[in-house]
């Protein structure tokens, strides 16, 4: 069957034959061709790097592990089962996958559906964006786009082959998907509410998005242990920021000095969730927007240099800042400040903050007009009483979309697009509950806006309640589930709506939050209750469980994390909802908020009350305790696999050289057509490019910072690999790392077809020797510019 | 016409059924092999309106008995490509599409709650780059249909229209013959 999976593949095991020119631009039909002219040169470069990196790793250049990683800092995530083993309830069957033998990382199936991170920066959203984001969800995946809890979009079971196209498709609306995933600056959050919020000091909108801009890419950003969040927000008493949970988080601030108001930020560092969940810690009380990326970018190398790299459970910046203590952190970041060689950069883009300004549409779309409900009437009211925040600007609201679970399907996210373009200014938002919001909607056009949600069925009440349930994506696709969060949070949402919590004024501030294991990624740590999944062996069964988490609080910016009160089986949990909803309606006193009352009774109370919950009948008594929400399988954790949170922890070098690798491959492909085709020139351009490349990959060992310069590299290559000996091969010495020098001094004469041929081959068995020098170093432990130092002071042969 | 990704949709004669039936059938069609093609999961989305419902992914094919456009139905989406030409294509996932639906009509476990319509079906190319929602790819695209339907329909008449929709949704059409055709009918 000649299935499109294996296209790559096929292209690999082809190469260099004239059928593998899917690779260049001269098959007729494609997305890259006909999106060329709408996507950033850097970006589609990008694109097709990854696109070359897939066809190197189907020819086995490139290795699993550092794919995986490649693959991840494009947001392309594994998906459960894709180890091509999947548990049936009964047995554990192997998934007969075409290609077994291609692997897109560590046991990871190449042929697996995967998962798709999109990066949204401060979850802003055009009404084209949107279209775009349809049609991929359609085309490549079940055309579901699901919102996450940190304003991306998601993706689910797609074929790593779609991936290219997909990207482009994304890119030629402004959307990258870099560094979706991996150690490196994940999207950048912000408050939905930003520029409209009745209490902000200022709109941080502008702050976030050119933060974001800043990093991407940036050099210092890209040897992390682990992943770096950073978030933004307008205040501190709200929770939309969520800045405590936060790597990085910046709290928006005025001050008077000296008669002047002055805007800046706090700044914290250090929180996160996950297993061990850290309140982040106060950096400095005010850090003005000129000071705001150079201080950062102190920060992110001193993680960087310092960051735990091994072991990978202790490798977020919250293990770092612990260990060191806030004030040895802050000193080291200073010192770190005070070197760094000033980059215009910093502040160029203050000037673009206030083209960052909004305003709504000049007048309502449906002014003059009477619009009558009719039936609708009563819904309407009460959609309104929940869906909608009257912004600061007077006559204008925002209206939040309640999404079940963040799912919308790709139909409706066409017509919400309509509805973002005659609505509003084209500002949507999506949000960290999984919700989207429409902003600067002028109130007389609510209930006309209200009747075109419902024909989308997107006019669902009860947002931001207790019915509106967040999960992550849990056993349903994650390959660390342990419990089946979505189907917990379908049925909880269900069974809250139908009894009509989400109206009840005293359940107001209540949320619940579901993630399918400790690592938190609904962050449930930080809602009144709480849940993640977990497992009990019962009358030798497995049994799906999640531990109850209370006493987390949502506002203040997610100030305080709850605690588990222990285990519950899954199938009790909208029991024990219930019950702990009527505990605090009948206890609770004037005014007291859920977590209040959670302190003041004691969770110890608390325990001991849930209690019979936790009672398993025996397997012969009621067997649909043994089988989790939404599943029909006896449960098992034979699925759970590695996680791919971040893949592994890959050497800037191993990076390096891979790029190295394809620009090699784009020179070979350059050849392709013979000498006839003009692109001799550029082909011994790019062998020249790739071996400066693999130079500067292993130079990174040395020294991180090496500049892009070639004649630098050249330099401090023959410096510390060439006259150490520390690149010579064990049988042909010096002859590899002389490929590289004399193609650099001939690099100005003209290159012929043998030429260039000749200077592709060299510059592959330089890439080798590359790789080889860089084993040879791992093994000898010069791993990092620390230990280069001490063997370059020795230069005891490495061999 | 060389469209791999494309999209056929087979209606049922009710429009309420407990979906959550569904779940296990799909379960043991897994665990049996019971359909060809290499199955992998089930995906649950009862919580969305108009959405997928529940869907059995597997690696060539997402089936779904699905709410899209407000109508219950069986559809099959095909990912990747099989052998043969377009028109060969289409009726090779009908007949697996109409596989799928017999199987789930006689599944004991929905007491016959479930009549899926074989006489009429919706296909959308799920490809804007070499299919876009135009009429000259309509054109393009009739001959394939028209062959298709022969083959499956055999002497009874039958007609294809373009659905008119959204530009910017997918090109889609409507097949239709007249009289009523059981799905099993289709399977052959
Ligand atoms: C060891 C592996 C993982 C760890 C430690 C981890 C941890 C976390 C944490 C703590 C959050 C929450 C919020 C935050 O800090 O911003 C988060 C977000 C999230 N995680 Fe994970 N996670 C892991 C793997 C995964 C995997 C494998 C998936 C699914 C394929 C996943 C899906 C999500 C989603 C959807 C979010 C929302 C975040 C976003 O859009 O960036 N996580 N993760
Ligand atoms: S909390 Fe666990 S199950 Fe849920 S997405 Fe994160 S890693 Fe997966």
């Amino acid at each position: 069957m000649a299935n499109a999976t294996t296209k790559t593949y096929q292209i690999a095991q082809d190469l260099p034959t004239p059928d593998s020119q899917r690779m260049t631009t001269t098959q007729p039909q494609s997305w890259k061709a006909k999106l060329a002219e709408k996507i950033p040169p850097q970006m589609a470069d990008e694109i097709d790097t990854f696109e070359n990196q897939m066809v190197l790793r189907c020819q086995g250049k490139i290795e699993d592990k550092v794919f995986a990683e490649l693959r991840l800092r494009r947001g392309a995530y594994g998906q459960r089962y894709d180890n091509g083993f999947r548990h049936d309830g009964e047995k554990t069957q192997e998934i007969a996958f075409p290609h077994p033998e291609l692997t897109k990382g560590p046991e990871t199936k190449w042929e697996a559906p995967g998962m798709q991170r999109i990066k949204i920066p401060y979850g802003g959203l055009s009404a084209e964006q949107m279209e775009v984001l349809a049609d991929i969800a359609e085309e490549y995946s079940d055309s579901i786009l699901h919102i996450t809890t940190r304003q991306d979009i998601q993706l689910h079971f797609l074929s790593l082959e779609d991936t290219p196209d997909m990207h482009r498709r994304l890119a030629a609306v402004g959307i990258t998907v870099r560094e979706a995933c991996g150690n490196s600056v994940r999207n950048v959050t912000a408050c939905p509410l930003a520029g409209v919020c009745r209490d902000e000091a200022f709109d941080v909108t502008g702050y976030a998005n050119e933060t974001a801009n800043y990093f991407l890419g940036h050099r210092d950003v890209q040897d992390f242990g682990r992943k770096f969040k950073i978030a933004f927000s307008g205040c501190a008493q709200h929770p939309c920021g969520l800045t405590y949970m936060h790597d990085l988080g910046l709290i928006a601030k005025k001050r008077q000095r000296e008669g002047q108001e002055e805007i800046g930020f706090e700044l914290y560092v250090g929180g996160g969730l996950g297993a061990v969940p850290h309140l982040a810690k106060l950096f400095d009380d005010f850090v003005p927007p000129e000071e705001l990326l150079p201080l950062s970018q102190a920060i992110a190398r001193v993680y960087a240099r310092l960051g735990e790299k091994k072991n990978r459970n202790k490798a977020r910046i919250k293990f770092l800042v612990q260990k060191l203590g806030i004030d040895e952190f802050r000193r080291l970041v200073l010192e770190e400040r005070a070197t760094l060689e000033n980059d215009p950069e910093w502040t160029q883009w203050l000037q673009a903050i206030p083209q960052y300004s909004e305003t709504g549409r000049p007048e309502p779309v449906t002014a003059g007009q009477v619009i009558d409900l009719g039936e609708d009437a009563e819904a309407f009211a009460q959609w309104k009483a929940t869906n909608i925040y009257v912004q600061r600007q007077p006559g204008f609201a925002c209206v939040t979309l309640n999404l079940p679970l963040g799912d919308l399907t790709a139909q409706q996210m066409r017509g919400l697009a309509d509805v973002a373009r005659r609505f509003t200014p084209d500002a949507t938002r999506t949000t960290v509950e999984q919700n989207l919001l429409l902003r600067w909607v002028h109130e007389p056009d609510l209930p006309a806006l209200y009747l075109a949600l419902k024909a989308l069925r997107l006019h669902t009440p009860g947002a931001q309640t207790i019915a509106d349930v967040t999960a992550c994506p849990g056993t349903d696709t994650c390959k660390l589930g342990i419990a089946s969060s979505r189907g917990l949070a379908g049925e909880l949402r269900q069974r809250l709506a139908h009894k009509g919590y989400q109206y009840d004024e005293a359940l107001k501030d209540i949320r619940v939050k579901v993630s399918g294991c400790f690592n938190s990624c609904s962050q449930h740590t930080v809602a009144e209750i709480g849940f993640y999944g977990s497992n009990r062996l019962i009358d030798r069964h497995r049994v799906p469980h999640l531990h109850l988490i209370l006493g987390g609080e949502w506002s203040n910016n997610a100030a305080h994390y709850g605690q588990s009160l222990g285990v519950i089986p899954t199938k009790r949990v909208p029991e024990v909802v219930d019950f702990l909803i009527d505990l605090y309606l009948q206890g609770k006193n004037q005014g007291e908020t859920f977590s209040q009352f959670v302190n003041r009774i004691g969770k110890k109370d608390i325990k001991e009350r849930v209690q019979p919950f936790t009672h398993v009948p025996s397997y012969a008594e009621d067997p649909s305790f043994y089988t989790d929400w939404g599943d029909a399988r006896e449960y098992t954790i034979g699925d759970i696999g590695i996680g791919e949170c971040a893949g592994e922890v890959v050497s800037l070098t191993n990076f390096d050289v891979a790029r190295a690798e394809s620009l090699n491959f784009e020179a070979t492909l350059l050849l392709d057509g013979g000498d006839m085709n003009g692109n001799v020139q550029q082909a011994a351009d790019k062998a020249l490019a790739a071996m400066v490349k693999a130079a500067q990959a292993v130079l990174k060992a040395q020294n991180v910072d090496i500049a892009d310069d070639a004649a630098v590299i050249i330099r401090d290559f023959r410096r510390y690999f060439y006259d150490t000996e520390l690149f010579f091969d064990p049988f042909v010495k010096g002859k590899f790392a002389s490929y590289l020098f004399n193609a650099y001094d001939n690099r100005q004469a003209p290159a012929s077809f043998d030429r260039a041929r000749q200077a592709v081959e060299e510059a592959r068995l330089f890439i080798e020797a590359a790789y080889e020098c860089h084993s040879r170093m791992m093994q000898a432990g010069i791993n990092s510019p620390g230990a280069f130092t001490q063997w370059y002071e020795t230069r005891v042969p490495v061999s | 016409m060389d469209v791999e990704r494309f999209y056929l949709k087979f209606f049922a004669r009710e429009n309420a059924i407990d979906e959550t039936g569904f779940i296990p059938i799909f379960h043991d069609w897994i665990r049996l092999k019971s359909l060809p093609g290499t199955l992998i999961d089930v995906a649950d989305y009862r919580h969305v309106p108009d959405g997928p419902g529940i869907m059995l992914i597997s690696f060539e094919i997402n089936y779904a008995m699905e709410h899209g456009g407000g109508q219950f139905g069986l559809s099959a989406q095909r990912k990747l490509g099989s052998d043969g030409s377009h028109s060969e294509r289409i009726v090779e996932l009908a007949k697996r599409t109409a596989l799928f639906g017999s199987l789930l009509e006689a599944d004991s476990r929905l007491n016959g709650a479930l009549t899926l319509d074989g006489g009429r079906f919706l296909y959308a190319a799920n490809d804007r780059l070499r299919l876009p929602n135009t009429a000259d790819a309509f054109a393009a695209l009739q001959p394939d249909l028209q062959a298709a339907a022969a083959t499956l329909y055999g002497d009874q008449p039958f007609t294809v229209k373009r659905v008119e929709n959204d530009p910017r949704e997918r090109l889609t059409a409507l097949v239709e013959t007249s009289g009523p055709v059981p799905i099993a009918a289709l399977a052959g």
